[in-house]
């Protein structure tokens, strides 16, 4: 084994380098913040421009940690099994495209909750479109979470908890004072920092192995057995795959902090343009991540990997370790940090966006709210949203972030995806069907994870869980689409807009 | 400080009251969206079905250091990918010129 020896222990280089990346990426931040006087200059200087820029942020907000650590380090001490994971960014961008984005963009909305609150506008939906949104905001920002805390843990050597705490006190403290500009830089920032960095760690692998892709793959079989180029341990059968199939081919689509970047271009055209560059970069990074994986595999050895972390998620960092030692490794951290901040960033706006405005609004009912109480309600949501996901973060130490994202796109796929593709495409939906779909969704996906060996088993530390099956969706999503269908079917709603807003819902506009 | 209380994007929505003969471009958008998705998702399910029923078929090596399920993968990769850039290419070219 020939492994440096520092490498998995901490070292004050690694901490040196890594502050240095994380306060030139902050200056960079808020230097263009200063520069610009709005996001708008940015995305829209030219038609070509603005698509393939939008795109790249666009990729960004879908490239997050998970990708980054989750599926490299799932492709590392698992094999196969990583690139079904990475499949179920890739596959979702069609689902997307086809079916939600257009229709969506044609009314104007750009969330789920928007959207489904904008046809069926009654407090009910209101707050549990509110929920919803919290819910996966939370799941998401959970999977941040676990990533970096064992990064930090690497990174300073201190114990998980620590670097939990740590990490989420000084996102919160970066978001609440560093603003939503600074954020949506360091959004766009990251999606280049991301590709860079992949490619670099990808260059280097291929390099030991000739320059072929196939002779990485073929070394990782031989250290790690020839099984883990096919299915593994994740999906031992049918019903399985396809529940974390249906996991992300629906769940994705729907996550709410992704479809609001969408379509910030200003014509369907040029939408559609920067989909498809936003499919190409998110394409041809996992490409560059299932070498890395592979790379892992064979040079690091999926045993040493998983005693760092146990569910992998140091696989690239230490690879970075491997080959460009202490100043590699701060350097990959920054980007990570970055990447985590971005995205907790975004998810807490959305999430204390949707508490104050929507919630507060709706239960206050006066309708005005002064925006100095808008901005206390913000802050204390933010506040609140961090503290549960640093307690998520610590109740799931040791889990795979890329697997966390499947659940959570299971989540996903259950509460929102029936209810929203009935929104756009089915007249008969009614306000109590909604309601009750949602909350059918919602409940049985949550039930079921509880009663799965992830929770079980893995947190619970049971000696066998209720259930075998580890992905809910095969069961949840089918029976809140049924639950929908049914109670729509027997109930009429107060007021429903379809019918004023079906033709420009699905005819569009001009262009 | 103003406060952004809903997180939209800052870019103009420049929303032109549906056209009337926008009517066969919108059905036959319908249409061509229903086709590409079931493509889209027979393609990805008969792949995932594979996947949980067939592991051994799917381990064997085709070539040293690549096996059918990777393989298979990558086709679906490209597949998605393909389906995307098709529809894309499709819809702009069809589309009516925006007036900006």
């Amino acid at each position: 084994m020939n492994l440096h020896s520092s490498i998995g222990q901490s070292s004050v280089s690694a901490i040196v380098f890594f502050v240095l990346f994380v306060g030139i990426v902050l200056a960079i931040a808020f230097w263009a913040a200063r520069r610009m006087r709005s996001t708008a200059d940015f995305f829209v200087a030219g038609r070509n421009v603005g698509a393939a820029a939008n795109g790249l942020a666009l990729a960004g907000d879908f490239l997050s940690v998970t990708a980054l650590l989750g599926v490299s380090g799932l492709l590392a001490v698992g094999g196969f099994d990583g690139i079904i994971f990475a499949m179920g960014a890739i596959i979702a961008w069609p689902m997307m495209m086809f079916l939600i984005a257009e229709p969506l963009r044609n009314v104007g909305k750009y969330t789920f909750a928007d959207f489904l609150c904008y046809r069926l506008p009654s407090p009910t939906i209101r707050v549990l479109a509110v929920v919803s949104t919290l819910i996966i905001v939370l799941m998401n920002m959970l999977n941040q979470m676990v990533g970096v805390g064992a990064l930090i843990k690497l990174l300073f050597g201190i114990p998980y908890t620590w670097a939990v705490i740590l990490t989420g006190a000084v996102l919160l403290a970066c978001v609440l004072f560093g603003g939503m500009i600074a954020a949506t830089w360091i959004q766009i920032i990251k999606a280049v920092l991301m590709v860079i960095t992949a490619v670099v760690l990808c260059i280097l692998v291929l390099a030991m192995f000739g320059f072929s892709p196939v002779a990485v793959f073929q070394a990782a079989a031989e250290r790690g057995g020839p099984a883990v180029l096919g299915p593994g341990r994740a999906l031992p059968n049918a019903v399985e795959s396809l529940s974390l199939g249906m996991s992300f081919a629906f769940g994705t689509s729907a996550l709410p902090h992704i479809m609001m970047r969408f379509y910030t271009v200003p014509d369907a055209r040029a939408a559609r343009l920067s989909a498809l560059y936003a499919a190409s970069v998110t394409v041809f990074f996992y490409l560059a991540v299932f070498v890395i994986g592979f790379g892992g595999m064979a040079l690091l050895g999926a045993d040493f990997i998983r005693s760092v972390d146990r569910g992998g998620n140091m696989a690239l960092p230490l690879l970075a370790e491997y080959f460009g030692g202490s100043p590699l490794l701060g350097f990959v951290s920054a980007v990570v940090f970055a990447m985590a901040l971005a995205a907790v960033a975004g998810m807490v706006i959305a999430g204390a966006a949707a508490l104050s405005h929507d919630l507060w609004v709706t239960l206050v009912q006066k309708g005005e709210v002064s925006e100095r109480q808008q901005m206390l309600v913000a802050r204390i949501a933010t506040v609140v949203l961090c503290v549960i996901a640093v307690i998520l973060g610590l109740i799931f130490e040791g889990q795979n972030v890329a697997y966390l994202t499947g659940l959570a796109a299971g989540v996903a796929a259950s509460l929102n995806f029936p209810v929203l593709v009935l929104a756009i495409f089915w007249s008969r939906l009614t306000t109590a069907g909604a309601a009750t779909g949602m909350l059918t969704g919602l409940i049985s996906s949550l039930v079921l994870v509880y009663l799965s060996p992830i929770v079980q088993m893995d947190v619970l530390h049971h000696a066998e869980s209720f259930i075998s099956l580890r992905t809910p969706a095969i069961v949840s999503l089918p029976l809140a689409f049924i639950a929908t269908v049914l109670v729509s079917l027997l109930t009429t709603s107060e007021q429903d807009n379809y019918p004023a807003i079906r033709r420009k819902l699905l005819v569009g506009t001009r262009s | 400080m103003t406060v952004q209380a809903r997180y939209e994007p800052v870019a103009p929505d420049i929303v032109a009251p549906a056209a009337v003969d926008d009517d066969s471009f919108a059905s036959s958008r319908a249409r061509m969206t229903a086709v590409l998705t079931i493509i889209h998702l027979v393609i990805y399910f008969s792949f995932m079905l594979l996947v949980g029923a067939a592991r051994p078929l799917l381990t064997q090596q085709v070539v040293p250091g690549l096996s059918l399920g990777m393989i298979l993968a990558f086709g679906v990769i490209a597949s998605s990918w393909l389906l995307t850039w098709f529809y894309v290419q499709w819809a702009n070219r069809r589309s009516v010129t925006p007036r900006s």
